[in-house]
């Protein structure tokens, strides 16, 4: 009797496990599984969960007739340039507030407070005067301006994701090689910087996907059409007036999606063991 | 404390490491000031000018931005829509990620993978949720036109605010799951065990031992999400452009049809200084919480 009782409410659960895990990845499937269906099979309701004949066509469209390949190209670079320079600036920053606190006693809680600051101004408050800005240097609708925009975007969300990893490495290692005669260079470099590269490559992979997933900045401070990113050539699409081909959204949602989805899924346990509960704002 | 810093001081190669953590902070301080300070700072100066987009400039006008703002026209409406949004957000956030990390936190087989499946939505991008959910809601082709009567979600007035509240709950469940997960794990379980033994049931326990754990990390993380969600411009903005009739503008809508279409950047910048004032005073709520409960992390 008891042990019945036990297995049906186990079975509850996996059906209430199932119903949630639906709920959630269901819509993303719906976009991969129309991603391979011809309009004609879209638009004939009622919708079917597979595709009847799965075709490639939606991607060999968005290969030919939409500039997609540019596009990636283009959030590849701003997104891995900004990456690679808010990497040493945030790893940089994360040492001197965890390890550094008596060496500067005021400016080291003045940059925690601006960061933190910094990591609560919602973007659409800087758009417009960050594109003013932008102009005065020469660098609006330029990647560079972009990516310069991005750096100072993410790195408060690097800080965060990264710092639990400096706070949880040891002290002792490096202390001993400080008494052993090492410079404090020394040291950071030969000792330091290896603990943390696991760290590293967690919140440079999160801060790729951010900057890759960006929209506002990218669709506000780049115009000319050989300079948009991904998601603005994306919204583009969406926006345009004529009936689009839903087909050809999806396949576009899906190139979009892949890339940050894969990686974040791949890296997913870094954020449920609490290291880096941090969020990209929004 | 004088003491130590004295101490400090004499150790050799101070000096040294004074500059070398200069050299350390100096970058990101530059960029963030240079490019998230000045750029706020600019804003709440363009308040105070009948500045227009198109040329960046325009003359003094004083409190006249802000006079206009509250004299009737869309801001009043926007901020009630932006209270709308951002309390049902953050509620609707709350609630669903505490039934979703209850029910993620026992042990099963196939756990680690339930818990990855459904981070899906938070990390697909918001240009890629807003597509999909255009596509479902599409009342000829979607899946919603299966239904009897194919409602009209997105295109009407009265409903489309609340769906674009119900797809960002839906996209941010995972974040406060995953925050709730973290503060569960370390909960001794012989706390359940012993009120197992006097007798509690899954209620009890949840209501004197689960939740007590939790409420400081949910009041952190709810203040957070309720800046966030005030300044949320993307998704509402990808799946109706502010519309039908202006039932989706919020403020972050509004500021950019001033900016845009309107090309009154002044109204604009007045309208996001109101914002950025609004957020500064849950900021301020959030430090206090913060430092109330999280003093390691200070």
């Amino acid at each position: 009797m008891r042990k019945a009782e036990l297995s049906t409410a186990k079975a509850g659960r996996y059906a209430l496990v199932i119903a949630v895990a639906f709920f959630m990845v269901g819509p993303v499937l719906v976009m991969l599984s129309s991603s391979f269906k011809p309009d004609t099979e879209t638009y004939d309701p009622p919708p079917t969960l597979l595709p009847d004949d799965p075709t490639w066509s939606n991607y060999i469209a968005l290969g030919n007739r939409t500039e997609m390949s540019l596009y990636m190209r283009n959030s590849a670079m701003s997104a891995g340039f900004a990456t690679a320079i808010t990497l040493p600036l945030a790893a940089g920053i994360a040492y001197a507030t965890v390890r550094c606190r008596g060496h500067a006693p005021k400016l080291i809680p003045f940059a925690e407070h601006a960061g933190l600051a910094a990591y609560m101004v919602a973007p659409i408050l800087l758009a417009t005067p960050l594109a003013r800005i932008l102009h005065r240097f020469g660098l609006i609708d330029t990647l560079t301006g972009l990516t310069l925009v991005y750096v100072a975007q993410f790195l408060p969300f690097a800080l965060w994701v990264l710092r639990p990893y400096v706070l949880g490495a040891p002290v002792v290692l490096e202390e001993a090689a400080l008494v052993d005669g090492a410079t404090r260079f020394q040291a950071i470099y030969k000792v330091v910087l290896p603990q943390m590269v696991p760290g590293l490559i967690v919140t440079g992979v999160f801060v790729f996907n951010a900057a890759w997933s960006e929209y506002l900045f990218a669709s506000v401070l780049l115009r000319s059409g050989d300079k948009l990113t991904i998601t603005a050539g994306v919204s583009n699409l969406m926006s345009q007036g004529a009936v689009p081909s839903w087909g050809l959204l999806m396949a576009a949602g899906v190139v979009l999606a892949a890339p940050v989805v894969v990686a974040s899924m791949a890296l997913q346990r870094h954020l449920t063991t609490g290291a880096g509960t941090g969020a990209v704002k929004g | 404390m004088r003491e130590r810093r004295s101490t400090a001081r004499q150790m050799p190669g101070y000096n040294q490491d004074r500059r070398l953590v200069m050299m350390l902070l100096a970058p990101g301080l530059v960029v963030t000031l240079g490019l998230v300070f000045l750029p706020l700072g600019l804003a709440i100066y363009d308040s105070f000018f009948a500045t227009s987009t198109l040329t960046g400039n325009g003359p003094f006008v004083g409190l006249d931005n802000y006079a206009r703002l509250f004299s009737g026209g869309a801001f009043l409406p926007a901020l009630g829509r932006s209270v709308v949004w951002a309390l049902s957000n953050v509620l609707g956030q709350a609630f669903l990620g505490l039934a979703f990390a209850l029910l993620l936190h026992e042990r099963f087989r196939g756990r680690t993978w339930a818990r990855g499946l459904v981070m899906v939505p938070y990390f697909a991008p918001i240009v890629v949720i807003a597509l999909i959910w255009r596509f479902l809601l599409n009342p000829t082709y979607g899946f919603l036109s299966a239904l009897e009567g194919a409602p009209v979600v997105l295109g009407h007035p009265s409903t489309a605010l609340w769906m674009i509240i119900a797809v960002n709950v839906w996209r941010h469940i995972p974040f406060m799951m995953v925050l709730l997960l973290a503060q569960m794990q370390p909960i001794p379980v012989e706390l359940y065990e012993a009120a197992r033994i006097d007798g509690c049931g899954y209620w009890r326990s949840f209501r004197y031992i689960t939740l007590p754990f939790l409420l400081p990390a949910l009041a952190v993380a709810v203040t957070v999400r309720l800046i966030w969600s005030f300044g949320e411009f993307d998704l509402p903005y990808l799946m109706a452009y502010g519309g039908p009739l202006e039932s989706t503008t919020t403020i972050p809508i509004l500021i950019r049809s001033l900016t845009f279409d309107s090309l009154d950047m002044g109204m604009a910048s007045a309208a996001g200084t109101m914002l950025a004032g609004l957020l500064a005073i849950i900021y301020g709520l959030y430090l206090w919480l913060r430092a109330k409960y999280e003093p390691e992390q200070q």
